[in-house]
């Protein structure tokens, strides 16, 4: 028996720091992974391709929205999907499983609701023991009911849940926590399990598969972007688990500490080359501290600006202080121009904290405006 | 610069080539009166070197000329910059073009602007327009009072010339350029109040805008949790009210209620006949209670009947007693009265014959009286008949008398007719010699009094007439004839006549004599009406007519012989009473008629007590004795019917029976279900209305949970939540941006601020010579005066004696110090080595001679260093200024 083990895709999620365009792209992804998925699915003779909960990523999407994952899925109609429900999407009365119920699901999908246990294919080699979740948080284990679930016998039991097998250090609010050894107990060939984006193997029976597109910079494990693929020879056969890539973009997070231009070089060599042939997949978030001279401030602009044309997207928190070199002042001439570049410098290094970089934000404008004007000092230099 | 020549032509006035003549070096004055077209000239000559030949704007419209809007505007120019000789002709809007010469070069059109701009230093500004210092020096009509605009490159110009003066580069200059960049910039998110705008003000509405919708969606998201609560909690309530097995036993218990009020309702039944038979055994138990009360009661009654007869015999003897001497006491009464009505009528009887005997004196004393009327009225007729008489005797009377008096005036109206028509003759003759004179023959003495011959007498002739005097002869006398007299003489004859015939009538001579017979005639008149009244107050009052009332008395005393003939003998009379005694005997008799009349019918108490109550107590003994008879006879027929022993054995029987009526009613009070009829209907009410309600219940149920479901899919749909993350997207997304306008802003603010301090210490840096350039020509106008100059070189103040700011300055010295900081800035613009020319329009309208002299000096020595030109409609004030007489020449 094999399927695609997948989870997260939270569908219709929104990215606060994103732009307009970057959102589109982003949301219009999540939606194309599915296409991606089931022809991995293809491609690797899988029957079915179960998704551990947050299909959606919210409890009230709008009707395209919820409509959207369900038409992707009905274009493969020879794989079967199976679906439960996540903290995201949790299976309240008239929620949205019900609005779906209501729509009407493609005969290859199911959605596990009940906690029924289901053959997984026609064939009826492996059933589903689903797990789903009622509501958002649940203080109980959404995987209990599995270790009395009954399947025919000599079926390969595989276990679809969603929650966290590790309470992260929060032990007072704890929900959908799932026993670590909830496999074993339950006598589950595989337990499928969702709710962390970064693909984890738990035990070789237990696998988080992680968010098929990646959604944020700080996630677990390799941060998403793969599907699993599930070998069962057999009800007490060893799983099978490869990995692989279905996921388009790559989010990077960086930070750099620059002192010159050899670090602004580096930096820009660094995020350029995550992914030289296509920059437009990448999402850097970069944290920058340092101090440039003004010169070099103006050069870290200029890198600023191209790899944010580069990239999908460039998120920068901080940037480098002045360097106050004396001979940075020559560039504003002799004049009432330098005595201002030499008021600002001085407060930029000496004046209250909250308020340097401010003045560091005007001297470098002010070098800026002296350079673009005709006859200014850059174009003397 | 020099200017040399200047020529318009198809430019508002000037329609045909019109040149402005004798321009030089030094001063340059065009005196001409008011709409000569001296601010056409100038507005000419800085459209050709301020606007662009291309320009379609307003400024250029207005060179158009009234009478031709099609026209094409035409500037030509000839001037000099140091030692360049330049030729310069600007075509405004109809088949625009531009020529420049400078020196033997040529520029056209677009290359020609670019060179003028480079030679002039001129500013492109926005709609072809520019600005420069030249603007500033050259004064339009008006612009006098105000101060020059020193913006952009004019102001950039001074400033570089100041440096250069100061020796050293203070970038001041490029400091303010960039402060005004700085400033911009900071517009372009700011209002002048400091108030966010643009992107920075559409972040701040946005980033609101999004906190309400968020709001707004949150709201509908926790109205639809608490619909999917309030479907979920229907749906449960609805599961339970529809719930068939608690419907069923509802039913069950229903069905059980309504049996045991059916058994209920039977024993209630049961019991309601016993205790009806109760009833009816006590009911016949009282009956004969009744009959054996009845009957004992007759036997009572019986006794008390017949002690009331005995009772009532006797009184009835002692009412008939007291009857009979009541009786006895009226007849007494009535007696009395019998005897007092006789006496009555005697005495009535003798004041008649009293009376009889009074009216038979009265009767003689009228009978007297009336003789003596009839007497009188016989002599009043008497009377009346001979005044009547002698009063028919006399004719004249008033009728008769004016009748007369008309004859006589009509006479006297005729003859003095006559005398208009007559001759007059008038006589004054000597004494005794009247009588020698006649007229027809009759001595004049006839005709007029001897004295009034003597004195002037006249006679009027008015026939012919013969006049003799005696010894003389006749004089005859012909009045003149015609009709009128003729008619005159006969109208005076026929008066004559008929007063003639009248006075005959009336038995009268003449007048006089008819006036004394109607005086007899009133006279007679008087008699007949006093005799009249004489008999008339011998009438009686109801009575005018004195036959009639004398018949009447006669009449009356035939009456009164008559009756007194049936009047009794005065023997007899004499004898009676006098009539008053009479009247008091009746008056006695009366008194004691009604004494035994009243006496009479005065109430009789004991008669009528004594009579009523023998017909009482007749009437009593009467009903007793029937009362007595019906008892007796009732008692006896009951007796009959049921003796009494009859009775008390069916007293007992009935006693019995109500006995054991009312145990079977105890027995089954007894037997009653311990259950309150009352309690089984409210449990029969309760699980009705629960049925219905419940049935109730249900369907409103089911209507709530499909409007709530409808609702709540409708929401659904909505995606609230997918809405609110991306409301709350947005709202972030523009709170960066609203937190980058602000630090853009701060960045800005500083930036500019720190511009500012550097630009002002740099700019009170160069000030200085601006305001030495200034002083020479100020202090020639105002001896030790100082001026203060702002960062955009406007006179901020001035101090004499005092500090004095510029706004509070009289016209005229604002005016000549406007004029001065041109001169001052074009002397400095001079000094650098720059290109400066003054125009001054009209200006320097506000000064007093004295100052004006000054100001001549000052132009006069400021003239030796550049060419200023003055127009002026004052060429008389202007005339002492010794400078080139500007003419105008048209073609």
């Amino acid at each position: 028996m094999r399927f695609v083990h997948t989870s997260d895709w939270q569908i219709g999620k929104v990215f606060r720091f994103a732009d307009d365009d970057t959102q589109s792209v982003l949301q219009d992804q999540r939606l194309e992974v599915i296409g991606r998925l089931g022809q991995l699915a293809r491609a690797q003779g899988a029957a079915a391709v179960v998704v551990a909960g947050d299909i959606y990523d919210h409890e009230i999407p709008v009707e395209r929205t919820l409509r959207q994952p369900i038409e992707r899925m009905r274009q493969f109609p020879d794989l079967c999907w199976h679906l439960i429900a996540g903290n995201h999407d949790p299976h309240v009365p008239g929620g949205i499983w019900d609005r779906l119920r209501a729509i009407g699901l493609p005969d290859n999908v199911t959605a596990h609701l009940d906690g029924q246990a289901t053959p997984m294919d026609p064939a009826g080699t492996a059933w589903v023991i689903p797990g789903g979740l009622k509501r958002r948080h649940v203080a109980t284990d959404p995987t209990a009911d599995m270790d009395t679930a009954q399947t025919p016998p000599g079926v390969i039991r595989v276990g679809l849940a969603h929650g966290s097998v590790r309470d992260f250090g929060d032990t007072a609010h704890n929900p959908n926590r799932i026993a670590i050894d909830r496999a074993r107990q339950a006598g589950l060939s595989y337990l499928a399990l969702g709710d962390w984006h970064g693909m984890q193997r738990i035990d070789e029976r237990t696998w988080y598969s992680g968010t098929p597109e990646i959604d944020g910079f700080d996630r677990g494990g390799d941060g998403g972007g793969n599907a699993l693929v599930v070998e069962l020879a057999g009800p007490n056969a060893r799983p099978e688990v490869t990995s692989h890539r279905v996921g388009r973009f790559v989010w990077h997070r960086d930070s750099a500490t620059l002192t010159g231009t050899q670090d602004i070089a580096a930096l820009e060599h660094r995020l350029r080359n995550i992914d030289p042939q296509e920059a437009g997949r990448v999402l850097v978030w970069l944290s920058v501290r340092g101090a440039l001279s003004l010169e070099d401030l103006q050069a870290y602009q200029n890198t600023l600006d191209a790899l944010s044309s580069a990239l999908r997207l460039l998120r920068v928190d901080g940037e480098p202080t002045l360097l106050p070199r004396a001979d940075d002042l020559d560039l504003f001439g002799t004049g009432a121009v330098r005595e201002a570049a030499r008021l600002l410098s001085e407060r930029a290094a000496t004046g209250p904290e909250e308020q340097r970089d401010i003045a560091v934000a005007a001297l470098r404008r002010l070098a800026l405006a002296v350079h673009a004007a005709p006859g200014g000092k850059g174009d003397a230099s | 610069m020099i200017l040399h020549g200047l020529e318009v032509a198809q430019l508002r006035k000037f329609i045909a080539p019109t040149r402005l003549c004798g321009l030089g070096p030094g001063l340059n004055v065009l005196a001409a009166r008011n709409e000569f077209g001296k601010s056409t000239l100038l507005a000419a000559l800085r459209a050709a070197f301020l606007l662009r030949y291309s320009s379609t704007s307003q400024p250029v419209r207005d060179l158009l000329p009234l009478s031709d809007r099609g026209a094409g505007p035409t500037v030509r120019v000839d001037f000099s910059i140091g030692d360049m000789s330049c030729q310069m002709e600007k075509r405004f809007l109809s088949r625009s073009s531009m020529t420049l010469q400078i020196g033997g070069e040529t520029f056209r059109n677009n290359d020609a602007e670019e060179q003028l701009q480079q030679i002039m230093g001129l500013e492109a500004q926005a709609r072809g327009e520019a600005k420069s210092i030249w603007s500033a020096l050259w004064v339009t009509q008006g612009d006098s009072l105000r101060q020059p605009d020193l913006s952009g490159r004019a102001g950039d110009r001074l400033t570089a010339c100041l440096e250069g003066e100061l020796g050293n580069i203070t970038g001041g200059a490029e400091a303010t350029r960039l402060l005004a960049t700085v400033r911009e910039e900071r517009a372009v998110l700011l209002d002048g109040r400091g108030h966010p705008r643009g992107r920075y003000k559409s972040a701040i509405a946005e980033e609101e805008a999004a906190i309400a919708e968020i709001a707004r969606l949150v709201e509908r998201r926790r109205v639809l949790e608490d619909d999917i609560e309030t479907l979920a909690e229907q749906r449960r309530l609805l599961h339970h009210a529809d719930d068939a097995t608690r419907h069923e036993q509802e039913m069950a218990d229903l069905a059980q209620a309504r049996h045991e009020r059916e058994r209920l309702h039977q024993h209630a039944g049961r019991l309601r006949a016993a205790q009806a038979e109760v009833r009816v055994a006590q009911g016949a138990l009282d009956l004969v209670k009744e009959d054996i009360t009845r009957r004992a009661t007759l036997e009572t009654r019986q006794q008390q009947l017949r002690a009331r007869a005995t009772e009532l015999r006797g009184a009835m003897e002692a009412a008939r007693q007291r009857l009979a001497r009541a009786e006895q006491a009226h007849a007494e009464r009535q007696h009395d009265l019998d005897r007092a009505m006789t006496q009555l009528r005697d005495a009535r009887e003798v004041h008649a014959r009293v009376r009889r005997r009074e009216q038979a004196g009265l009767w003689h004393r009228e009978r007297a009286d009336a003789i003596t009327l009839v007497t009188r009225l016989e002599d009043a007729a008497r009377d009346v008949a001979q005044a009547e008489v002698h009063l028919a005797t006399c004719r004249v009377d008033d009728a008769m008398i004016d009748r007369l008096r008309a004859a006589e005036r009509a006479a006297d109206r005729a003859t003095a007719q006559c005398r208009a028509y007559a001759t007059r003759l008038e006589f004054g003759l000597l004494p005794d010699m009247a009588r020698q004179v006649s007229i027809n023959g009759v001595p004049l003495n006839d005709v007029v009094q001897n004295d009034v011959v003597q004195s002037g007498a006249a006679v009027e002739i008015t026939t012919a007439t013969t006049l003799h005097i005696a010894g003389i002869g006749d004089i005859r006398i012909q009045p003149p004839g015609d009709s009128d007299r003729d008619r005159a003489l006969a109208a005076r004859t026929q008066a004559r006549e008929a007063l003639a015939q009248l006075l005959a009538r009336a038995g009268c001579d003449d007048m006089a004599q008819a006036l004394d017979a109607h005086a007899a005639w009133r006279q007679a008149e008087r008699a007949v009406s006093d005799a009249r009244k004489k008999q008339i107050h011998l009438l009686p009052a109801d009575m005018t007519d004195a036959a009639a009332a004398l018949a009447t008395a006669k009449a009356r005393i035939m009456d009164l012989d008559r009756q007194l003939a049936g009047v009794e003998d005065n023997d007899a009379a004499a004898t009676l009473p006098p009539l008053s005694d009479a009247q008091a005997a009746v008056s006695a008799a009366e008194a004691r008629v009604e004494a035994a009349r009243a006496a009479l019918l005065r109430p009789d108490g004991e008669n009528r007590q004594a009579r009523d109550m023998l017909t009482r107590h007749e009437t009593e003994l009467e009903q007793a004795t029937q009362q007595l008879e019906q008892v007796t006879r009732e008692l006896a027929a009951e007796r009959v019917s049921q003796p009494d022993e009859a009775l008390s054995a069916r007293r007992d029987a009935a006693q019995a029976a109500r006995d054991a009526a009312e145990r079977a009613v105890r027995a089954c009070e007894a037997d009653y279900p311990d259950v309150e009829e009352a309690m089984v209907d409210a449990k029969i009410s309760r699980l009705e209305r629960a049925l219905e309600d419940r049935r109730t219940r249900v369907g409103e149920l089911r209507q709530s949970i499909a409007a709530l479901s409808s609702r709540i899919e409708i929401a659904e749909g909505d995606g609230l939540d997918e809405r609110i993350a991306g409301q709350e997207r947005l709202r972030d997304g523009h709170a960066r941006e609203r937190a980058e306008c602000a630090r853009q802003v701060e960045i800005l603010t500083l930036l500019a601020d720190t511009l500012a301090t550097t630009a002002r210490e740099a700019t009170e840096q160069y000030l200085a010579p601006l305001t030495r350039a200034m002083e020479p020509a100020l202090r020639g106008l105002f001896p030790k005066a100082q001026v203060t100059l702002g960062q955009d070189f406007s006179i901020t103040a001035m101090t004499r004696n005092t500090h004095e700011q510029f706004g509070d300055l009289s016209d005229g010295t604002r005016e000549q110090i406007a004029v001065l900081a041109r001169l001052g800035m074009a002397d400095l613009l001079h000094t650098r080595g720059q290109h400066a020319m003054v125009i001054l329009d009209d200006a320097l309208t506000f000064s007093d001679s004295g100052r004006m002299e000054r100001m001549f000096d000052i132009l006069t020595e400021m003239s030796q260093r550049m060419q200023i030109i003055i127009l002026t409609c004052r060429a008389e004030q202007f005339a002492g200024l010794g400078a080139r007489r500007l003419s105008v020449v048209s073609e």
